[in-house]
């Protein structure tokens, strides 16, 4: 279970003090697909870096399974990235003088288990129809395609969690359309996962809905 | 992984990573052509001012030096034995001892100076580093250029002193002073020709002007010694060649010091350029790193190790060609006993080292500016 206790992340900006998120207390079961839609500005990326143990929010706390998560160390914190959580993000954030294979098994190489990573890299890409790019730079992909290695990436580490921030927000429909199904796929086989955006075409495929105006979380029907 | 992110980085940014190792190396280059030449240079220097000849005159206290310098029969005589007692000393700054023995002569019907001399190894003399005088062999001659003249001999020819026969080794070049009236033969031999065996008039050193200090500095320290080892002799300076010594040993050291201080400050800089450079162009990769759960230490380690993969090619190539510059452009031209200006191999690891930790140093600053990026911040960046 993942737990926001009334968390408040506030920026300066300009000499004024922006709150990005106000007091929000939200809880998230395991297994749960949770939407979480709000206009640019709202503080949905912030919601979703906080919950991933990326940024400390101002007060309040994030607990992974009852464990405060900004209690514990930054190598603590590293753990807890590396083997509970998956980001997708809407820029990719693709290394780009890696190729795909070596891009999609990264994150099992950088915390030592390289073993079977390239069986299981390859694996992904086959279930995310980019298996023939695998020795291809993420230069040389289509947008709908970078996106899917970003995603295959997230999940190589089998993370429990995945957080999506606006991952369809660079893609056409259909390709939007793959990585909904996709990201539904992973929830059914138990994962966790955080959805946040602004498209209304991505509103229905979670299980329950919020909704984040001006850093204040309200749930949606 | 790691070092497959350091090669594939290095490779897609191979015009920067070029960029990076030329000017490395273009720096080891300046720096070995620099240390290389001026520590030859430095030595030739040396050997040009020691060709000036020996600066120290010692002599007993109760002497005249004046009826030593008008070489009269008023002379002070003492043993032999107060030049081995000094040259077997490493506690002096002076060494290349010479005993001589002095007195005015009729020869070729004219008055010259009969000189025995006695070189007396110091430890620590190489083949490198020795005697500015020469031992003569017995019954060889060294002319001074008016006694040659008035003897009206070249060399390989023999003279009568005093009833013995010397062969003429060599006549030494005009020099302006009583030296060149001399007649220059084997301590034994001359002080065997005057009756005065195992007695010298003077003591001819070389003080060498390194430890530190001023020039009066090194100076004081050597009477203090002197007075320590061999009591009862004084010291006289010939100040214009120790200046002349001191002055030369400092130019070369301070230009060699204050340019290679130069040149480091320089590279510091360009690294620290380029490192900031790297740093804020992969910005999104350190964050997506940090997003995977990677820790700053692996993030930090892959610039840390490319900076150092690249000093190490950049130090090995740059002593190649620096050394090599060296060699072809001063070889010609510098001055030298037994060794001409040539790769000193045993600078090599030095410089790798040097450059290594120079590259580090330099990395310093981006590397702070890394740890300190909020990647939250890049991540959201529009």
């Amino acid at each position: 279970m993942l737990r926001m206790r009334e968390v408040t992340r506030a920026y300066a900006r300009e000499g004024e003090t922006v709150r990005a998120l106000d007091g929000v207390s939200l809880t998230i079961d395991e297994g749960e697909f949770l939407v979480i839609q709000g206009a640019s500005g709202s503080g949905k990326s912030t919601l979703l870096l906080a919950l991933g143990g990326m940024l400390r929010p101002t007060a309040g706390d994030v607990l992974h399974r009852g464990t405060s998560v900004y209690s514990q160390s930054s190598a603590w914190r590293n753990r807890y990235r590396r083997s509970t959580v998956g980001f997708v993000f809407q820029r990719f954030f693709l290394i780009p003088y890696l190729t795909v294979l070596d891009n999609i098994r990264m994150p099992l190489c950088v915390r030592h288990s390289p073993r079977g990573a390239t069986a299981k890299a390859t694996a992904l890409a086959e279930g995310l129809q980019i298996s023939k790019r695998l020795g291809h730079r993420p230069s040389e992909l289509s947008v709908g395609e970078q996106q899917r290695v970003a995603m295959a990436r997230a999940l190589v580490g089998d993370p429990g969690i995945i957080l999506a921030d606006e991952p369809t927000g660079n893609l056409d429909a259909v390709n939007a359309k793959i990585l909904a199904e996709r990201l539904g796929e992973e929830n059914r086989r138990g994962r966790t996962v955080v959805l946040v955006t602004h498209d209304p075409a991505l509103m229905d495929i979670g299980s329950r809905k919020l909704r984040l105006t001006s850093g204040k979380i309200e749930d949606l029907p | 992984m790691f070092f497959r992110l350091i090669v594939r980085q290095a490779r897609q940014k191979w015009g920067i990573s070029c960029l990076l190792f030329f000017a490395m190396a273009s720096l080891v280059v300046l720096y070995v052509y620099l240390r290389n030449s001026t520590q030859f240079t430095n030595r030739a220097m040396q050997i040009i001012m020691k060709n000036m000849g020996h600066n120290l005159v010692l002599l007993p206290e109760e002497a005249n030096a004046l009826d030593t310098y008008r070489c009269t029969d008023e002379q002070v005589l003492f043993s032999d034995e107060a030049t081995r007692t000094l040259a077997k000393h490493r506690g002096l700054n002076s060494k290349y001892y010479v005993s001589t023995l002095q007195k005015l002569v009729p020869l070729g019907g004219t008055k010259l100076l009969l000189t025995g001399i006695e070189p007396v190894k110091s430890p620590g003399e190489t083949r490198e580093k020795r005697n500015p005088i020469s031992p003569l062999g017995p019954g060889r001659a060294r002319l001074g250029a008016e006694a040659a003249r008035a003897l009206g001999v070249k060399t390989e020819k023999e003279i009568a002193v005093l009833g013995s026969s010397f062969r003429v080794e060599e006549i030494v070049p005009e020099r302006g002073t009583l030296d060149d009236y001399r007649v220059y033969i084997p301590l034994g031999d001359c002080q065997k020709l005057l009756g005065r065996e195992g007695r010298i008039n003077m003591i001819l050193a070389f003080e060498c002007l390194h430890g530190g200090g001023t020039l009066s500095d090194v100076e004081a320290r050597q009477r203090r010694n002197l007075a320590k080892i061999l009591p009862g002799f004084k010291q006289i300076t010939k100040t214009d060649i120790s200046r002349g010594r001191f002055m030369a040993r400092l130019t070369t050291q301070r230009y060699l010091y204050y340019l290679l201080g130069l040149v480091l400050c320089i590279t510091v800089v360009v690294i620290a350029i380029t490192g900031l450079q790297e740093v804020s162009e992969r910005r999104q990769e350190a964050g997506i790193m940090v997003a995977m759960g990677t820790s700053y230490l692996y993030i930090v380690g892959l610039y840390v190790v490319k900076i150092l993969l690249v000093a190490l090619l950049a130090s090995a190539a740059g002593f190649l060609a620096g050394s090599g510059l060296s060699v072809w452009l001063t070889r010609p031209f510098l001055v030298f006993q037994t060794q001409p200006v040539s790769i000193v191999w045993g600078h090599l690891p030095k410089v790798m080292l040097l450059t290594c930790i120079v590259a580090v140093v330099a990395e310093i600053i981006p590397m702070i500016k890394l740890v300190r990026m909020d990647p939250s911040a890049i991540l959201t960046e529009e």
